[in-house]
């Protein structure tokens, strides 16, 4: 399998971890895997974009325009700014729960939440949309959106890679203390689609 | 061997655990910290010793100390840390080591978080020292041995010079554990000899600078083959020459000569990556006329060997160079053209082919080959399709999302402390560098200037001196404190410049992932250490004035902050609060809440603030889950609505 995945978010949401998860598990079922995160200033509240490449060893550490086959959509407004890299035929798992920028509280520049979730329907009619948040913090609090998305996203086939790969990533790279609350949220995410 | 996902910063790490390192230090910063914080990881278990320096300039002449013993040492940074680092460097290149020494400096195109673009080549060549680029996590582990090999080899330090994409991006990688262990069987034997070429001189100095160029002539021979320089001449390889050969293009060769291409690539670092992704075509990215058979030539170490150089020219008619930073690759390759009276076109950079600013990426390669001049970021990709879907309408205008300072971060009341009492006075505030640049932003727009490490002291200083009349506060974090603010301090006093010195204490070293630094107690072997107290080091410098406060208590820091102002002196205030961050580790605070039964919803707390933490919910004023708890926004509302609260509702 030959797969590019794009996982959009806001710093914090956990984009790493995911992405590492999703590429682990690639490993852990025998395919080449590359990523590329952003680390640094933007962690702290700002766009971050993780590229997942796997199954081909001669590709750049970058997703191409126009060239993901997959979208993991942490956010919605980071859905839309992503849409540049997407194929046309992608395969997109939207988190609806909205992040409002400082900015936006501060009246700086508005967020559009409703324009970006009719945009994002018509743009995207067979996305994937779930209330992530809404389960995560079933699940114990935001920060388990991650797993909570990658469940969801295993049980969709946009990760299209064995449960028991997964679930083993999950296991090799979660520290021991919150693994069994991170194989829940996941669990509870594969149930959402 | 089992494969496993590494960051390239990983990679490098566990090069150097297989290359036998004796003694890591470093700096951190972006993007390089992760590579002594995956060694520290090891150190124990395997045995070697790891710090994270005070500045670049000490943690290179601790490794450098160490490596005259015989001790194989590795100093990493990100490239501005370098030009903290050069002062020992450029003569350390005269000097020479003795146990493999590798400078590794990160670069950060783009830049993504860095305040300029600086290109580590260029100081190599300054230095006359070889740089080793890899393009991707397995190449770097690889590489980062041969970097040790060389540098014992040669006797001079070996930089090794990673990119973001590099630094933060993984791959499956293996690693030969066993040969990791077995390095370390045996403890490396380490002496210093006692001997007149570890004391520069002038006499020395013209020497070894002779030396130096003499060395270069062997490093261009020694990387004339793989791992450090790969070519690859379709023809040679048994591919038929398609893509822009003479057929077609040009006269045709004559019986027996060789073929001359239309076009050949060159290139280093990650861009080997991205030129080999457009031309594997696979991708259906590019949008190339021909086949994939370009001859090319993917160099991996610096500098460059002229003849090999030369002899590829010699079969193209242009070359297009990529490369990460400056056109320094595209430069040598003109020089070597016109040394060996070739007539080959060569672009890059330098003539638009691609930006000069900048990091690159497939669709920028892909575009460059497709034939057009644009400079534009704008890529072929356009010659794809896009779902009807996708076109269907305008795309909605998007929330800007800068960074911001976290929730609950000690930062954001100590801008807000220092705004009420002194902008008031038309005071400046200089900046520095640090999760606290953030402060930037609206509401506390408390950053009048940055410029580099330690400089928010300095640069009062001449503002100061420039217009007497107004205040200058300048602020800079613990960690900068201890790297670079010190002297800087130190001329206030000794030049009785009454400048308002803020060190923003939060206990760590935040932006880059919360290193230890001397002021924490704890240094990174995990060792109990004296604690530096910036408070005892001021008193001791003979700051008169000087205090510390808890930025969380507004009220008592403004009356601080006032008393400082009127201050004649210059002063020193401490603002003492963990980092956010911190709370993760040490337990969280209570949360605060907003009684929405009195709450005006006026706004005060969000307009003068901006907590991320702080949001409007249906239109009210609403905390939600990422509050840390501390307190302020319940000291700034006027109709005291906000209060601790045990639970947190969402
Ligand atoms: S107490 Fe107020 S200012 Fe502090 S983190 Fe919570 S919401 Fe933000
Ligand atoms: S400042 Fe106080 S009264 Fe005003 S909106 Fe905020 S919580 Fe409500």
């Amino acid at each position: 399998m030959k797969t590019d995945l794009l996982i959009a978010g806001v710093g914090g949401q956990g984009t790493v971890l995911a992405s590492r998860v999703i590429a682990t598990a690639a490993i852990n079922a025998g395919l080449p895997a590359f990523t590329s995160e952003t680390i640094g200033m933007a962690q702290r509240e700002g766009c971050v974009l993780s590229h997942v490449r796997i199954g081909d060893s001669n590709v750049g550490p970058l997703i191409p325009k126009r060239y993901a086959k997959g979208l993991i959509a942490f956010e919605p407004a980071e859905a839309v700014r992503a849409m540049g890299f997407l194929d046309k035929n992608v395969r997109a798992l939207i988190n609806t729960r909205p992040i409002a920028p400082v900015t936006a509280t501060l009246g700086q520049a508005p967020y559009h939440f409703r324009e970006v979730l009719d945009y994002l329907r018509e743009a995207l009619p067979e996305a994937v949309l779930v209330d992530a948040g809404a389960i995560a913090l079933e699940a114990g609090g935001l920060k388990f959106t991650n797993t909570v998305m990658l469940g969801a996203a295993a049980a969709t086939r946009i990760i299209d890679l064995p449960r028991t790969s997964l679930l083993q990533a999950i296991e090799q790279l979660v520290p021991g203390k919150y693994l069994e609350a991170n194989i829940k949220a996941f669990e509870m995410g594969a149930q959402l689609s | 061997m089992k494969k496993e996902l590494l960051l390239g910063n990983e990679a490098i790490a566990w090069g150097a655990v297989l290359a036998g390192v004796n003694v890591v230090t470093g700096y951190p910063g972006t993007p390089s910290s992760e590579i002594v914080a995956t060694l520290a990881d090891l150190a124990s278990d395997y045995g070697f010793y790891v710090e994270w320096s005070v500045n670049e300039k000490a943690a290179l002449e601790v490794a450098a100390g160490a490596s005259y013993s015989g001790a194989r040492s590795i100093v990493t940074m990100k490239q501005v840390g370098l030009n903290v680092a050069a002062d020992a460097m450029m003569t350390l290149a005269y000097i020479g080591v003795k146990g493999g020494l590798v400078i590794v400096s990160a670069d950060d195109p783009g830049p993504h978080s860095s305040q300029n673009e600086q290109d580590t080549r260029a100081y190599a060549r300054m230095a006359k020292l070889p740089v080793l680029e890899p393009s991707d996590p397995e190449e770097a582990l690889r590489l980062t041995v041969e970097a040790f090999e060389l540098s014992e080899k040669f006797s001079v330090p070996v930089i090794l010079r990673p990119t973001t994409r590099l630094c933060h991006g993984s791959g499956s990688v293996s690693i030969d554990r066993e040969k990791a262990r077995s390095n370390y069987s045996v403890p490396r034997k380490m002496s210093f000899e006692r001997d007149s070429k570890w004391v520069i001189f002038p006499a020395l100095s013209r020497r070894r600078h002779q030396g130096l160029w003499d060395m270069n002539q062997e490093f261009q021979s020694h990387f004339s083959a793989p791992p450090f320089l790969l070519t690859n001449i379709p023809e040679e390889a048994g591919i038929s020459a398609g893509a822009g050969s003479t057929a077609g293009k040009g006269p045709a060769p004559g019986p027996g000569a060789q073929l001359r291409y239309e076009l050949g690539i060159v290139c280093c670092g990650v861009s080997r990556r991205y030129v080999k992704e457009v031309l594997a075509a696979a991708t259906g990215v590019a949008a190339i006329d021909n086949d994939t058979a370009y001859p090319m030539f993917e160099v991996a170490a610096f500098p460059i060997n002229a003849e090999a150089a030369a002899a590829f020219m010699k079969r193209c008619r242009r070359v297009l160079v990529v490369e990460e930073g400056d056109p320094l690759l595209e430069e040598e390759l003109a020089l070597i053209a016109q040394k060996y009276q070739l007539d080959t076109v060569i672009s890059g950079r330098k003539d638009g082919k691609f930006s000069p600013v900048g990091e690159l990426n497939a669709d920028l390669v892909s575009l460059a080959l497709s034939g057009s001049e644009m400079r534009s970021t704008t890529t072929t990709a356009q010659s794809i399709p896009i779902s009807d879907t996708m076109q269907q309408r305008p795309q909605p205008d998007l929330p800007v999302r800068p960074p911001v300072l976290c929730a609950g971060c000690p930062h954001r009341a100590s801008f807000y402390i220092w705004g009420q009492a002194a902008r008031k006075h038309q005071a400046i505030f200089t900046g520095d560098i640090g999760c606290y640049t953030l402060g930037n932003a609206q509401p506390l727009d408390a950053v009048d200037t940055c410029l580099c490490m330690g400089a928010s002291f300095t640069l009062a200083q001449g503002l100061k001196l420039a217009e007497p009349k107004r205040p200058v506060v300048a602020f800079l974090g613990d960690s900068t404190f201890f790297h670079s603010g010190i002297p800087g301090m130190i001329n206030a006093v000794f030049n009785n410049t009454p400048i308002k010195m803020v060190v923003l204490d939060n206990r760590t070293t935040a932006m880059t992932g919360n290193q230890t630094n001397p002021g924490v107690g704890q240094n990174l072997m995990g060792k109990q250490t004296v604690t530096v107290d910036p408070l005892a080091v001021a008193k001791a410098c003979g700051v008169q004035f000087v205090r510390e406060v808890d930025p969380f208590d507004l009220s008592a820091s403004i009356a601080t902050a006032s008393e400082a102002l009127q201050y004649p002196g210059p002063a020193l205030i401490v603002m003492r609060q963990p980092c956010a961050t911190l709370l993760k580790h040490t337990g969280s605070r209570m949360r605060f809440a907003v009684n929405s039964a009195t709450c005006t919803n006026c706004g005060i707390c969000i307009g003068k603030l901006g907590c991320p933490a702080l949001v409007r919910k249906e239109g009210k004023v609403h905390i939600n889950d990422s509050c840390t708890g501390c307190g302020i926004c319940a000291q700034v509302c006027p109709s005291g609505s906000i209060a601790e609260v045990q639970a947190h509702e969402n």
